[in-house]
């Protein structure tokens, strides 16, 4: 069994997908995300799956529901570094990650989350 | 006998007694006496030899009883009587009877007898059993009835005796021809010296070849079967030879002769091997194209197996069987191995060929030659993936911003290669957007729209933005026709436009120089 560890970067909580996440995994990686988000109020997730060589749909709709999740919780949430080989998987199988924010690596997403973030905050 | 004296012998000579001795004394011939009415009076040991009735059981009966049948019709008898009383002598020969009822052939001759005043005082009948010579008579009109040329030769080359069909295919009667040589009618007169040599020696010869000259210049082809006879004792008198004009059958020969060759030559002709197969598997035949490709010739070919020249000989075999299973097969792909080991690729028409009574006797098969064709096909197939890999070159216009310009039309394949390329260069070059440039595409329809969709979905998944360019007014009027969906999509007509989009999110701006540095 994979652990997931969740790293808190000041509001922002990072995980790093395993490369072969079995079913119970995921569903793992929802409890513990959820958890932390509570537990240090985190604005914002990355899901880094740059390490993931293949999705199937229970990953994808677990991902999809995460998110919606996080953001019922008030956090925004966003998928990093997506290989090229998993996004043409997803979209020949039709998998959906729906409108979830997508970013190229962890350091754009940390971008985009902190802009989101401080927008909320000013605009708020 | 001898010890008679002469004095008793010479008292005999001259009575009648004398004459009746004599008269008994001749035993080939029947020497009969009739009383004018056809009775028999006198009957002789002759008579008694050919017709078997004993002097005293025949005396006094009527002649008739010598006849039966159709002879005793229409009184025949009394006919033969009456000219032989009229003209004195009365001949023929035909079917008498014998007392045990059969049959024999005898020569007749009815004399009639007078006394010296003139009056018929009875007949004289002088028969001869002649069965024997018309056995004989019977046996020489079967020859003569022969169609075949027959002939006896003796023993020194002599013609001995010839029916009317050697008359005729010689074109000699039968007195010039007796006595001569045999082999001076032949055109290889020594060949024909030859064969009679061999019955002589072997008791026979069979369909012995000669070619035989008519007088009139003509030659004939003939086959003689030729065995000795014999006399009664065993001994051999000469050869009885019976010839078989064959000129009409070797005509037709020639003529079956020069079809198939007519037929081979087209064979040979063929550019394409040719190649027979028997049941089993053996090579039967092949023509001059089959030597070339298979580097090997007609003889060590023929009795080996098919399979056994190509790369694959259980291919081979399957592919002959199928033909001997379903008649035919067509195209059948197979590797041949020549004789110095390049290997030809060639497809086989194959199909089962028959004889008269159309039983299967073997698989003809054509093979094409095919290496040229799988070389065009092959630089082909390497021309099309040069092609789709020049026609998406993926390229880096900006840090941050690549470019693709799609040329042709995308099909499933194409946009496959063309959705991978993207992505990894965007991965590569860690490019937040990507400007996807249409202006050489076509048409668009809805496929090439779904792929162009699925393609932006990715590149979303990835975290990064395409912004869609060149889009003409002709691919937006189809668009919008087609009820295509695009608005979660930046498109642009142009690919400056597109590219002011990537500068603004990525949050740069294009600024004009001022004068001033204009003027530095």
């Amino acid at each position: 069994m994979a652990t997931v560890s969740v790293i808190k970067i000041r509001d922002i909580l990072l995980v790093a997908v395993p490369s072969d996440p079995d079913d119970f995994t995921v569903s793992e990686l929802q409890d513990q995300v959820l958890d932390a988000l509570q537990r240090y109020n985190a604005k914002g997730l990355i899901l880094d799956i740059s390490t993931v060589e293949t999705v199937d749909s229970f990953f994808a709709r677990t991902i999809s529901e995460t998110v919606k999740m996080v953001a019922l919780m008030g956090g925004l949430t966003v998928l990093s570094g997506m290989r090229a080989c998993v996004a043409v998987t997803t979209v020949q199988l039709g998998l959906s990650f729906d409108k979830t924010l997508t970013a190229l690596d962890v350091d754009r997403a940390m971008d985009m989350l902190s802009a989101a973030i401080d927008s909320m905050e000013t605009g708020l | 006998m001898t010890t008679q004296s002469d004095a008793k012998s010479s008292s005999i000579m001259g009575s009648e007694e004398s004459f009746r001795l004599l008269v008994d004394s001749v035993t080939d011939y029947a020497i009969i006496m009739l009383d004018p009415n056809g009775h028999i009076a006198s009957w002789n040991a002759g008579a008694e030899k050919i017709f078997g009735y004993q002097y005293d059981e025949i005396l006094g009966k009527h002649y008739s009883c010598f006849y039966s049948g159709e002879s005793l019709s229409d009184g025949l008898l009394e006919k033969k009587l009456k000219l032989a009383a009229e003209n004195g002598r009365f001949e023929n020969e035909g079917w008498n009877r014998h007392k045990a009822g059969s049959r024999f052939w005898a020569n007749t001759i009815i004399s009639s007898l007078r006394d010296p005043l003139g009056n018929l005082i009875g007949f004289a009948i002088i028969a001869r059993d002649f069965s024997e010579r018309k056995s004989a008579d019977y046996a020489r009109s079967l020859i003569e009835a022969s169609l075949d040329p027959l002939v006896t030769i003796s023993p020194d080359g002599k013609i001995t005796d010839v029916n009317g069909a050697t008359e005729s295919i010689t074109g000699r009667s039968r007195t010039e021809l007796i006595g001569t040589d045999f082999c001076e009618y032949f055109t290889v007169p020594e060949q024909a010296r030859e064969g009679y040599q061999a019955v002589f020696r072997d008791g026979q010869v069979r369909d012995y070849p000669l070619e035989l000259r008519n007088v009139d210049g003509r030659v004939f082809s003939v086959l003689y079967n030729a065995s000795v006879y014999r006399d009664e004792n065993g001994a051999v008198i000469g050869v009885f030879a019976a010839a078989r004009d064959i000129s009409e059958r070797k005509l037709a020969d020639e003529a079956l002769k020069r079809a198939t060759a007519y037929t081979r030559s087209l064979i040979e002709a063929s550019l394409d091997p040719l190649v027979t197969i028997a049941p089993d598997g053996k090579i039967t035949d092949v023509n001059g194209a089959t030597e070339s490709i298979t580097g090997r010739s007609r003889s060590e070919l023929i009795g080996t197996d098919f399979s056994e020249y190509f790369t694959d000989p259980e291919k081979a075999r399957k592919g002959y069987q199928q033909v001997f299973r379903e008649g035919m097969v067509r195209d059948y792909p197979l590797e041949l191995r020549r004789a110095n080991g390049r290997v030809t690729s060639v497809l086989y028409n194959a199909s089962v060929y028959r004889d008269e009574s159309g039983e299967v006797v073997g698989v003809f098969a054509a093979a094409r030659d095919i290496t040229e064709r799988k070389l065009t096909e092959e630089r082909i197939r390497q021309q099309s993936r040069e092609i789709l890999d020049l026609s998406t070159p993926v390229m880096q216009v900006w840090q941050g911003v690549v470019a693709v310009p799609l040329i042709g039309t995308l099909d499933s394949q194409r946009t496959q290669q063309f959705m991978e390329r993207l992505l990894e260069r965007i991965v590569e070059t860690n490019s937040p957007v990507a400007l996807v440039d249409i202006m050489g595409v076509p048409t668009i329809d809805t496929q090439t729209a779904q792929h162009l969709i699925e393609t932006i979905s990715a590149v979303r998944l990835l975290g990064a933005q395409v912004v869609l360019t060149g889009v003409r007014p002709a691919i937006a009027q189809t668009l919008v026709h087609l009820g295509i969906d695009l608005s979660g999509i930046t498109t642009r007509s142009s690919l400056a436009a597109g590219l002011l989009v990537a500068l603004d999110l990525l949050k740069l701006q294009v600024v004009r120089k001022s004068d001033n540095h204009l003027g530095d």
